[in-house]
């Protein structure tokens, strides 16, 4: 047990560090911006008294470093500053937008799985045999289509050929779940066939280097059917890489559903984001950034975490 | 957002992954002989197909069948037909010779931010394994900053910064790919540190600097050579996914990205401006992770 809070302890002091530096890199990459965000705001027209006062109201006349430890100090508390564009709280609008990527990223890792694990391991069952070349020859070009081009397709075929499934737009969460669903659909396939692309090949590699271990060996040595040596003995440890990997997966779906959201026209954070950068509401940009970023980071340590409760041998290594 | 980053997951310095313990012999020769028959495949695909497209970009940096720039009004949205093998767009431009007029950019995209990562990367992960220590720690916190935001993120965050625009959109994928090189790297440092011909070199009395870029460096390569062509089809890929937002090559510089992003608007009167451009996207990609595939299981 002491071992185990051990790990957890090390997991997320480090957890804590990378964020903080998340946090001063994005601040360092947005100072290098041409411009004043004070004469933004106002326009080229303003008054200079006028971009003075403001910039002493945003805090923009104070060093760099004291600007930084200042939103960070804000942003430990849940304040992320105020959007120069919407004139709104950002945690507000972080919020605000946040259901429809969650959604999004929800059913398309659900996609990924449904479709990577089973076709994986059946691969697997069948390497090196014609059903197992087409799996994979399918998984390479899944990996190679770019989610962007495919929502294009998926539009064409399903929204405007044949008119199964809503082209693009989100009707709101008042239509009912089941119009939400619909419009999720398209959108969470184009982000998530190149993911489930990569959990089929991991599973299938995975589930291949388990049969040629020796308990595998001994367990057919003993007379257990092959659907039973399968599943029972090799599946069951195989499946433990593919877990930690689906962290992994679930926070590029989170990243990946800023470009799927602008081929659909979804409002979800990724729109936030691409707005913020258009109106350059450098808050919001900062604030969108950090937070999709730590979303990512969280999913993985929870990942991490729950793998180490599962396989005794990680707390015990490193 | 690229491959580069999901192969992560996969290659040989995965995350935490629990120690795999080398299978008993026999099946082990059979697995790797089988192996090395789909690693011959991927890898002369995959070289044909990167092929095709160097070509191409080469090509494209010369010549085009039309001016990818000029307008015609009068034939906006055709089919593919003859005049225009693979139609025309919005304002009539024809869509082969904007396809290879825009081909040196993506292809140069993914060599120069390649580069960048392995320029960046590689120094950084084997001096950390070399030396380990404080350096190290450092340098491989640093990485882990880096490594912790996703690629489109981490680019869409520079080009916020620095203005949109392909040098920009270049120097943020290569930049956020070097963690990886820098990983790939101190791997290898580590490991070949305590060899013997390392030992030897140090014992005739080499230089630091001799031993990592005489018998490390080399060492470290083929490893290095699978994740850069990983690297080039991942940026490729990023490259085209921010012209796509608008936020890579600007107009009317012709990118497959942009390509696509005009093409949404009109897929309602016409499909064709939305295939061609995707398919070349999807055929770079292909090429190149195939190419990396067959590398790595050759090794």
């Amino acid at each position: 047990m002491r071992q185990v809070a051990a790990y957890v302890m090390r997991r997320v002091a480090a957890f804590g560090v990378t964020l903080v530096l998340v946090t001063a890199v994005t601040f360092l990459v947005l100072q290098v911006i041409p411009g004043d965000p004070a004469q933004i705001v106002l326009g080229p027209d303003a008054e200079p008294a006028a971009v003075e006062r403001l910039r002493a109201q945003l805090g923009l006349d104070r060093p760099a470093a004291v600007q930084y430890l200042a939103w960070l100090g804000s942003a430990l508390r849940g304040d992320l500053g105020t959007s120069l564009h919407y004139g709104r709280p950002v945690a507000e609008l972080l919020a605000g937008h946040l259901p429809v990527t969650l959604a999004l990223t929800a059913l398309a890792a659900a996609l990924t799985v449904a479709l990577g694990l089973p076709l994986g391991l059946l691969a697997a069952a069948c390497a090196r045999r014609p059903a197992d070349t087409g799996i994979l020859a399918a998984a390479q070009l899944g990996l190679a289509l770019p989610s962007f081009w495919l929502g294009l397709l998926l539009i064409l075929l399903f929204g405007l050929r044949l008119r199964w499934l809503p082209a693009s737009g989100f009707p709101g969460w008042e239509a009912g779940a089941g119009a939400a669903l619909g419009a999720l659909l398209l959108p969470a396939a184009a982000l998530g066939l190149a993911r489930a692309a990569v959990v089929l090949r991991l599973t299938r590699s995975s589930l291949l280097e388990a049969l040629a271990q020796d308990y595998v060996r001994t367990a057919r040595a003993k007379g257990l059917r092959e659907s039973a040596v399968m599943f029972k003995h090799a599946a069951r440890n195989a499946l433990a890489p593919v877990v930690t990997a689906l962290g992994l997966q679930i926070g590029l779906l989170l990243a990946g559903s800023i470009v799927v959201e602008k081929v659909f026209s979804l409002p979800g954070l990724g729109q936030l984001t691409l707005w913020a950068i258009s109106y350059r509401d450098l808050p919001l940009v900062q604030g969108a950034v950090v937070f999709i970023a730590a979303a990512v980071m969280v999913v993985n340590l929870a990942v991490d975490l729950a793998y180490a409760g599962l396989d005794p041998r990680i707390r015990y290594g490193a | 957002m690229g491959l580069a980053a999901e192969e992560r997951a996969i290659g040989p310095a995965g995350r935490d992954g629990p120690p795999h313990r080398a299978g008993p012999a026999a099946p082990r020769a059979a697995f790797r002989a089988g192996r090395a028959a789909v690693a011959d495949w991927n890898l002369a695909l995959g070289a044909a197909l990167s092929g095709l497209v160097v070509a191409l970009a080469l090509t494209g940096l010369f010549y085009s069948p039309q001016d990818p720039l000029a307008m015609d009004i009068s034939h906006r949205l055709a089919p593919p037909g003859p005049g225009h093998p693979l139609g025309t767009d919005q304002y009539g431009r024809d869509i082969l010779s904007r396809l290879m007029r825009a081909a040196p950019a993506a292809v140069g995209t993914g060599l120069g931010a390649t580069a960048l990562g392995a320029l960046v990367g590689v120094p950084l992960g084997l001096l950390a394994g070399y030396y380990r220590g404080w350096l190290d720690e450092v340098a491989m916190r640093l990485m882990d900053g880096l490594y912790a935001f996703p690629f489109i993120l981490f680019a869409l965050l520079v080009v916020a910064g620095l203005g949109p625009g392909l040098g920009n959109a270049v120097f943020a994928i290569g930049l956020v790919g070097s963690p990886v090189f820098a990983r790939l790297a101190r791997a290898e440092a580590l490991g070949l540190r305590e060899r013997q011909f390392v030992e030897a070199a140090r014992a005739a009395g080499a230089r630091d600097l001799t031993i990592l870029l005489r018998h490390i460096l080399p060492n470290a390569l083929p490893t290095l050579a699978v994740q850069a062509s990983l690297a080039f089809s991942g940026a490729v890929l990023a490259e085209a996914a921010l012209s796509f937002l608008g936020l890579g090559t600007q107009p009317p510089h012709p990118s497959w990205g942009r390509m696509l992003e005009e093409a949404q608007s009109y897929l309602t009167i016409s499909p064709w401006p939305a295939l061609f451009p995707g398919l070349a996207i999807a055929v770079t990609v292909l090429g190149f992770n195939l190419l990396g595939d067959g590398l790595r299981d050759r090794l």
